[in-house]
C-alpha cells in the first residue's frame, strides 16, 4: 500500500474546522479505493460505506477531516490582518511562521508581532498582538478576496526522519483517515458480517457536529474513533503518552466502552501488535465525547496514533505506529465480527 | 545577486561556527580582491589597494547567525538547548532546525510539550529550557555517532522570495550585508580602475554573541573609518502617532545606539548629505535600544571614525527575517559611494 503518498496528499487537503465541504470532491476520488457508497448528507461530514456480507451489523470507523486553522478578523488600514484561531493554536509557534490565505485565489503570508527589542522584554503572547503581513495593501486585499471569515492554514514542507518518523502539517487527524483506509484494504479479501461505516468528520477541533451528526446518520452499533495522541516528550506523564514507533496508544477512560477496549487489547496481544495503554481518566479529547452521548449512546473504543507537535504545522507521527493502528482496528473487526468463509 | 543571498543565507554559518559561510565568501571574494585571509580566529579579510594606502577604508559585517548549543541529550534522542545569540522567544517551537559541527548536518524539528497540557507561562511566555531538538534519532547513543553537547542548533535554510519586493530566509541579518559587500567588490574589480583609498571588507564571526571580530580588524589593520553594515529590527505592527523605521522605507541611519554615538563621526554628516543629494532613501530613528558589539571598534588604538548603517528587518531573530529589495538597492549605492570617494 502506496501509504505515504496517500498521507502527503491527504495532508494537502485544505479543509479548516467549519470550511471542510470545499474539499468533498478531492476526499471522494482520493478514498474511492476504500468504499463503495458515499452517504451524501449536510452535516459537514464525508461518510462513506464499505459493504460486508451483511448489513445487520455496522461499525463505524471515525476520523475527524478538519485541521486547525485561521480565520481573519479584521484587515487594518496599513494591511495587516487581525485573526482568531479555528480550533486550538499554538500561539508559541505562530510568530515567524507561513501561512496561505484561501481567498479569491491563495495568497502567501507570515505571521508577525510587535518588535520585541526596541521596547523592552517580550510581553506574553496574546492572539490580539499577533498579525498576518502579506506585503499587500488594504485594497489589494479585497479586491483578492480576503474580508472577514476568510480562512487560512499553516504551511509545512513534509519531511522524513530515517527512524520512519515523518514530519508534515495537518496529520491531526488526517492520519486516522490514511489508517482506516490501510485497516479496509488488509480486509478486502475478508468476507466480514458487517459494514465499515468510514467517516471523516467535521468540526472535531470547533463543535463536534460532524460526529453527532453522523452517529445520527449511521446509527452503528460500535464505533471506533482514531485520532492522534500525545508522544513521548522530556516532561509528558508516560502513563498518558505513548512512545513513538512503539505502537497505537489504547486509552482508558470513562467515555469508552470497556468490554470493547479490552477486546482491543486482547487482540492486541493475541496478534503481537505494539501498543501502550495508557490513561485518559475524565475523557480522550476526542469524538469519543459526542459518540457515547449520540443515539441511545454508542459504544465506542478509541485508538490513537502517538504524534508530537500537536497543533503545530510541524506535526510528527511514526509510520510504524500507523500500520499497526490499522492491522489491530482490521483484526478486532474480524474477531468481533467474524468473516464469512 | 538573490541568487548569492539565497545561498548564504541557507549555508549554516552558526556564531561559533562560521567556517562554512566564511570559506564561501572567501572564494567569491578572491577573483575580485588584491588579498584575501582569514584571520587567526576564522573571520574573512580582504583588501583591494587604493591609490591611496595610508588611511583605509573598512567595511564591516557580521557572517553568524541566530544560534543554539546543544546541552544534554535524554534517552530518548531528544537535544536540550542552551543559548548562545539573541532569539525571540515567541519563534522557537514549531520550526525546521538544522544541527551541525564541523563534520556533519542534519535537520530537525524544535519541539515543546504539546499544547494540551501546557498552562499559564508555559503556553504564554514560552521559554528556551522547555524547548528541544528531535532529529530522528530514538536515543542518546544514536545521536553521539554524529553530534555531541557543545555542538550547534540554526534554523533550516528556507530562503524564498516573498509579497511584491521582498525576500524572507533564516538569516538576512547579516548575509545580506555580506552579499552587498561581494557584490561591491565585485562592480569595483569591474570598473578596472583602483579605489582613492585602499578598501578593507571584514567579513566578522561571533559578532551575535557580543564578541565581534571586527574589533580585533580594527587592531590589525588600523583603518581610518569604519562602516559597519547589519540589519536592524522594525516591526509592521505599529501604532499611529508611534511610527518608527518601516521596512522598504530606506537604509537606517542612526545617530546613536546603547553602543556609540554615530553622529559625532564627520562621515555621518556627508553619509546623510550624500544619501539625500542623490534620491537614495535614508531613515533616521530617534532611538535604537540595541548595541553593536562592532561598535567597540572605536576604542582601538587611536579610534576610528565610525558609523552604522542597517537594513529594516522584519521578524528578526525568527525563522522567516524579511527585508526588502528596495532598501537592499539604497544600502548598495551607499557602499558603492565610499568605495568610489564619493563620501
Amino acid at each position: 500500500m502506496e501509504i505515504k503518498n496517500l498521507i502527503s496528499s491527504l495532508c494537502r487537503i485544505d479543509a479548516v474546522s467549519g470550511r471542510e465541504h470545499q474539499c468533498k470532491n478531492q476526499l471522494d476520488r482520493l478514498l474511492a479505493p476504500y468504499y463503495d457508497e458515499i452517504i451524501e448528507n449536510v452535516g459537514g461530514s464525508c461518510i462513506y460505506v464499505k459493504k460486508g456480507n451483511s448489513s445487520d451489523n455496522k461499525i463505524l470507523l471515525d476520523a475527524h477531516l478538519d485541521q486547525i486553522g485561521l480565520m481573519v478578523t479584521t484587515i487594518r488600514e496599513d494591511g495587516l490582518l487581525g485573526f482568531t484561531g479555528l480550533g486550538g493554536l499554538d500561539l508559541r509557534t505562530l510568530h515567524g511562521s507561513d501561512i496561505t490565505l484561501h481567498a479569491n485565489y491563495d495568497i502567501k503570508g507570515v505571521i508577525t508581532a510587535e518588535d520585541c527589542y526596541n521596547g523592552g522584554s517580550p510581553a506574553g503572547l496574546e492572539l490580539s498582538k499577533l498579525f498576518i503581513y502579506t506585503d499587500m495593501t488594504k485594497e489589494e486585499l479585497v479586491a483578492a478576496g480576503v474580508g472577514i471569515g476568510t480562512v487560512a492554514s499553516l504551511d509545512c514542507t513534509p519531511m522524513e526522519f530515517d527512524n520512519n518518523n515523518i514530519v508534515n502539517r495537518s496529520l491531526d487527524d488526517r492520519i486516522s483517515i490514511a489508517v482506516i483506509a490501510w485497516a479496509i484494504e488488509m480486509l478486502k479479501d475478508k468476507k466480514l458480517n458487517c459494514d465499515i461505516y468510514f467517516v471523516c468528520s467535521s468540526q472535531e477541533e470547533s463543535y463536534g457536529i460532524g460526529a453527532t451528526t453522523a452517529a445520527n446518520i449511521v446509527s452503528p452499533d460500535r464505533a471506533v474513533i482514531i485520532d492522534v495522541d500525545f508522544g513521548n516528550t522530556p516532561d509528558v506523564d508516560k502513563n498518558q503518552s505513548a512512545t513513538l514507533g512503539k505502537g497505537p496508544s489504547i486509552p482508558l477512560s470513562v467515555e469508552i466502552d470497556r468490554k470493547m477496549t479490552k477486546k482491543f487489547v486482547t487482540v492486541a496481544k493475541d496478534k503481537e501488535i505494539p501498543h501502550h495503554v495508557i490513561l485518559n481518566p475524565t475523557g480522550t479529547g476526542t469524538n469519543a465525547s459526542h459518540f457515547v452521548m449520540a443515539e441511545s449512546g454508542i459504544p465506542c473504543a478509541v485508538i490513537g496514533i502517538p504524534q508530537r507537535n500537536m497543533h503545530t504545522a510541524l506535526e510528527v507521527v511514526n509510520i510504524d505506529d500507523v500500520e499497526n493502528a490499522a492491522k489491530l482496528i482490521s483484526e478486532y473487526i474480524i474477531s468481533e465480527y467474524g468473516i464469512n468463509k | 545577486m538573490i541568487e548569492l543571498i539565497k545561498e548564504l543565507s541557507d549555508t549554516f554559518g552558526p556564531c561559533g561556527l562560521e567556517d562554512r559561510v566564511a570559506e564561501k565568501i572567501y572564494n567569491k571574494m578572491l577573483p575580485f580582491c588584491d588579498k584575501v585571509e582569514y584571520s587567526p580566529i576564522g573571520s574573512v579579510i580582504a583588501t583591494i589597494y587604493g591609490e591611496d594606502d595610508s588611511s583605509p577604508v573598512m567595511l564591516s559585517c557580521a557572517m553568524d547567525e541566530t544560534t543554539f548549543m546543544i546541552g544534554d541529550i535524554d534517552g530518548d534522542g531528544f537535544l536540550k538547548l542552551k543559548s548562545i545569540t539573541n532569539h525571540d522567544p515567541r519563534a522557537l517551537c514549531g520550526r525546521y532546525v538544522t544541527v551541525g559541527n564541523e563534520n556533519n548536518t542534519l535537520n530537525g524539528v524544535m519541539s515543546s510539550k504539546v499544547l494540551h497540557l501546557t498552562s499559564g507561562n508555559d503556553r504564554s511566555r514560552p521559554a528556551l529550557d522547555k524547548m528541544f531538538i528531535d532529529i530522528g534519532k530514538n536515543n542518546a547513543d544514536a545521536v553521539k555517532e554524529t553530534f555531541d553537547k557543545g555542538d550547534f542548533v540554526t534554523f533550516a535554510p528556507n530562503f524564498s522570495l516573498f509579497g511584491k519586493d521582498k525576500l524572507k530566509g533564516k538569516a538576512l541579518d547579516s548575509r545580506v550585508n555580506c552579499a552587498i559587500l561581494i557584490e561591491a567588490a565585485r562592480k569595483l574589480k569591474e570598473s578596472g580602475k583602483k579605489p582613492a583609498k585602499t578598501v578593507i571588507f571584514s567579513f566578522n564571526v561571533k559578532e551575535k554573541a557580543g564578541k565581534s571580530s571586527a574589533f580585533s580588524a580594527v587592531n590589525k589593520y588600523k583603518p581610518n573609518t569604519m562602516i559597519l553594515l547589519s540589519c536592524y529590527s522594525v516591526t509592521a505592527v505599529s501604532e499611529k502617532g508611534k511610527e518608527k523605521c518601516k521596512i522598504g522605507d530606506g537604509v537606517i541611519l542612526p545617530t546613536h545606539d546603547h553602543s556609540a554615538l554615530y553622529f559625532g563621526s564627520p562621515l555621518y554628516k556627508k553619509t546623510v548629505e550624500a544619501a539625500k543629494k542623490n534620491d537614495i532613501k535614508i531613515q533616521i530613528p530617534d532611538s535604537v535600544s540595541i548595541s553593536n558589539s562592532a561598535a567597540n571598534s572605536e576604542r582601538t588604538g587611536s579610534g576610528v571614525s565610525l558609523i552604522t548603517m542597517a537594513l529594516p528587518c522584519l521578524n528578526i531573530r525568527s525563522n522567516n527575517e524579511i527585508v526588502s529589495k528596495s532598501d537592499i538597492v539604497n544600502m548598495q549605492s551607499i557602499v558603492n559611494m565610499y568605495i568610489n570617494g564619493d563620501i
